[in-house]
């Protein structure tokens, strides 16, 4: 059925409740001052001033202009200096703040610019002062408009939230991309995509209830700044947070989950050592995250794809041990060996470049490609000398790969996505051998390489009860201890 | 009492510069009621305007119980504005305001105590006949209570002045006469000035007492009301005169008549006005019988203004030339406006 554990999928409807909530309630009381003041310094208006106006305007369309996921990433270093992490849940919160903020003054700027021009005078003429003129006329005359704005400033924030799962923010998004989408459960994915329409439903209907109850918003201002304080409460003060010596060690999204849930309880019943498992949904931000100190080792990648990302990115980080190979294979639907393989077929590989790479050089193993000489681990399509059969191998996202069956006629699979896609490793036309440089590792920063701690992680990694667990996930000699 | 001096407004429109107001001059007294009336684009709206500065003026003084207004800095200015109370065509109520809300918001501006607002509005609201719709909302309310909680509005600060821009304008006939009529009770009640501008003579007529005629953002004619209809000087106060005595010349006759006496067109028309017991004489009567001359009303109107019976006719003079001649002498002496429009 389900086969998941329902804990996992309550914890994500209250991550969800919570990021929406905090940077609905940042983003409303910030957008609005911004959609105050782009409104009263317009030309004509109360508090005109050019200077203001232009340089409001140009960096909402600024920041409204970049895609959500980019700015996720691109604000950073911004948001470590606010919050001290570049992930988790409070991490997702600033990004998705400053993204909902521009949107929402946008919005207010609008509705203020429906409040007859004529009130506005009116009030000038009783001598009302700037402030009384914003408080006591301008924000109750467009109340309503500022409401239903607010309401679809909440709906798209739950549709950005999905997207939090990139930084480790969690919540439904991350539970159906990393369950439904990456492990292959269309019934998570189904019973997330529908608790976010069934909350979507309830905030537009009390949006519209609040749009038209106008006395009542008082009360819900109120209510809202109490919510908001108690969760500013609960996230400072460190006992209702139960950080007792939490561990964080960084995955990305796929069947090591599962592997890694195993390890963790080994960790805590042989170390009391309480390992937080941190999912990531790209491959870029687990190093990222590690170098800035936001978690304390990663285990996804292997010792290729490390050295070009310390390479481009200048990380002093270190392997510390190995775990498992998971052999690359090539595998397909039409044909059942490589002689029946045509001329100008269609080979599907990974975009990433050292599975790309990797892919490549499992092509050159089975004499079906040449690559240009000296070029290895850092090969990429551009960089095949010699195609006799004039294949045409195209490039994707992993997770798209096992889709891929019906319109290529060769797929490089990683073993994440051996099982899903049907598969064993023995079917595989293709495979790595034992000796391929690209097994997993554990990694760490440089100066922490010596802790002792880590002999621990690398004891429970190689625990009898992870092997056994990751056998059973990758039966066939789909996984190969790495390490002995 | 307010003074307006040498006012001039130019709008300063991508270097072209468009003069909407060019060297008004007004001293309107305290308890007067004073018009201001031309046609639409005429300035007057921006004039109106320019008295509490919400159009700051380009050049001029605009001075108000003895204070220049362009003196003041911003907060003087905001306490100023607070004695001059406005109106408007379009009522400016605010809408998630009750009716009692409404005419809170100037006290509550000055933050006074909820008790003093309540008692304030409680009088106002009874001043201006709405007791009873104290917590209706502006959507539920007919244009005329509008305008009737607007006023009670521009009166919670207690103002020495009262601007109206256009506040009948949105009104039905019947409406604007009683609005007319409750300003008009305020300003006996409580001695305030009011400045009324309006396109409508029949405004003009019903409670101003005198009136400045704005053409082309320039004051053509200013005067007593009464004296403005018996007699008016310029083309576009006899057009709105006109328009309210209802004396335009039937166009048979306006065709024929010549501007100078010919052989075959030699009987003069003319316009008579008359104020008050100058109606009373048997003109006409006399006229024959003194000059045997045949007076042909072609027009004519009686018109209370305010208190004063006003009358105005068109007459054709037959006659001998110099017997209408001499009549028309004759008229002048018993105090009447006479003005020969031509000759038919």
């Amino acid at each position: 059925m389900l086969n998941f554990p329902l804990n996992i999928l309550w914890m994500a409807v209250a991550q969800t409740l919570y990021m929406i909530f905090v940077s609905g309630f940042l983003s409303i009381i910030f957008g609005l001052i911004f959609g105050i003041l782009l409104f009263i310094t317009q030309k004509d208006k109360i508090f005109e001033n050019k200077i203001i106006y232009q340089g409001l305007n140009f960096l909402v369309n600024i920041t409204r202009s970049i895609p959500y996921i980019i700015l996720m990433i691109a604000i950073i270093p911004f948001t470590r200096l606010i919050i001290g992490t570049s992930i988790g849940t409070n991490a997702a919160i600033v990004s998705l703040t400053l993204a909902a903020i521009p949107f929402y003054a946008r919005i207010c700027e609008a509705a203020l610019t429906k409040v007859p021009t004529g009130v506005i005078e009116a009030a000038q003429s009783m001598g009302a002062s700037h402030p009384q003129i914003i408080t006591k006329v301008l924000v109750p005359e467009a109340l309503s408009g500022l409401i239903q704005g607010a309401t679809l400033t909440v709906i798209s924030l739950i549709g950005y939230s999905a997207m939090a799962g990139v930084v480790g923010g969690g919540g439904l998004g991350e539970l159906a991309v990393d369950y439904g989408y990456q492990q292959f459960n269309p019934a998570v994915m189904l019973i997330t995509v529908l608790l976010l329409i069934i909350i979507v439903q309830i905030v537009q209907m009390f949006g519209d209830y609040l749009a038209k109850q106008l006395k009542k918003v008082r009360v819900v201002v109120l209510v809202a700044i109490l919510l908001f304080l108690s969760c500013i409460i609960g996230q400072t003060l460190p006992f209702m947070n139960n950080q007792t010596a939490v561990f964080k060690v960084g995955i990305v999204a796929g069947p090591q989950q599962v592997v890694m849930q195993v390890a963790a309880q080994v960790a805590k019943q042989q170390y009391n050592l309480n390992l937080k498992i941190v999912t990531f949904d790209d491959y870029i931000l687990p190093n990222e995250a590690l170098n800035n100190g936001d978690i304390e080792a990663n285990i996804f990648q292997h010792v290729p794809y490390l050295d070009s990302q310390i390479h481009a990115r200048g990380y002093q980080l270190v392997p510390i041990a190995k775990t498992f190979i998971y052999p690359m294979g090539l595998y397909s639907r039409k044909i059942t060996s490589l002689d029946q393989l045509s001329n100008e077929a269609v080979i599907a590989i990974p975009d990433d470049p050292s599975n790309e790479a990797r892919a490549l050089l499992l092509l050159e193993k089975a004499n079906l490609i040449v690559l240009k000489s000296g070029k290895t681990i850092t090969a990429t399509i551009y960089d095949i000398a010699y195609n006799p059969k004039q294949l045409k191998i195209i490039t994707l996202d992993a997770a798209q790969l096992p889709r891929e069956f019906k319109d290529a006629d060769l797929v490089a699979l990683t073993n994440d996505y051996v099982k899903q896609a049907g598969f064993t490793l023995i079917q595989a036309l293709v495979r790595e051998g034992p000796n391929s440089p690209y097994a997993n590792i554990i990694v760490v920063r440089k100066q922490d390489q010596n802790k002792t701690i880590f002999k621990q992680l690398i004891a429970v990694m190689h625990s009898p009860q992870v092997v056994s667990e990751v056998e059973k996930l990758f039966p066939n000699g789909a996984a190969v201890p790495a390490w002995q | 009492m307010i003074e307006v001096k040498n006012l001039t407004k130019n709008y300063d429109d991508n270097s072209i510069i468009n003069s909407v107001l060019t060297n008004i001059n007004l001293t309107i007294a305290q308890g007067e009621i004073f018009g201001i009336i031309g046609r639409s684009g005429a300035g007057k709206s921006t004039l109106v305007h320019c008295m509490n500065l919400l159009e700051k003026p380009t050049s001029g003084e605009i001075i108000i119980n003895g204070v220049n207004l362009l003196d003041l800095s911003t907060d003087k200015l905001r306490q100023a504005r607070q004695k001059i109370g406005m109106i408007f065509q379009h009522f400016n109520l605010l809408s998630s305001r009750t009716v009692f809300e409404n005419v809170a918001l100037p006290l509550e501006l000055s933050h006074l105590s909820k008790k003093i607002i309540r008692d304030k509005v409680f009088g106002l609201l009874e001043l201006v006949d709405l007791s009873q719709k104290i917590d209706a909302y502006p959507d539920d309310l007919s244009g005329g209570q509008k305008q009737r909680v607007a006023i009670a509005r521009a009166l919670a600060s207690e103002p020495t002045v009262l601007l109206s821009d256009e506040a009948t304008s949105a009104l039905d006939p019947e409406t604007t006469n009683s609005i007319l009529k409750l300003l008009k009770e305020i300003n006996k009640k409580l001695n305030l000035t009011m400045v009324i501008v309006t396109h409508e003579m029949a405004v003009i007529k019903t409670i101003c007492d005198r009136v400045a005629v704005l053409d082309q953002g320039k004051i053509v004619e200013q005067g007593r009301v009464i004296d403005l209809f018996i007699q008016p000087v310029h083309i576009v106060t006899k057009k709105l005169t006109q328009a309210v005595l209802h004396l335009e010349l039937p166009i048979a006759i306006r065709d024929k008549i010549k501007p100078q006496p010919t052989s075959d067109c030699s009987n003069p028309i003319v316009r008579i006005g008359f104020i008050g017991s100058s109606t009373n004489e048997p003109l006409l009567v006399t006229l024959y019988q003194q000059f045997n001359v045949i007076a042909n009303i072609i027009q004519a109107d009686l018109e209370f203004i305010q208190n004063s019976l006003i009358g105005v006719s068109i007459c054709e003079f037959r006659g001998k030339p110099e017997a209408v001649l001499q009549a028309l002498k004759y008229l002048e002496t018993q105090n009447l406006k006479v003005e020969i429009l031509g000759y038919a």
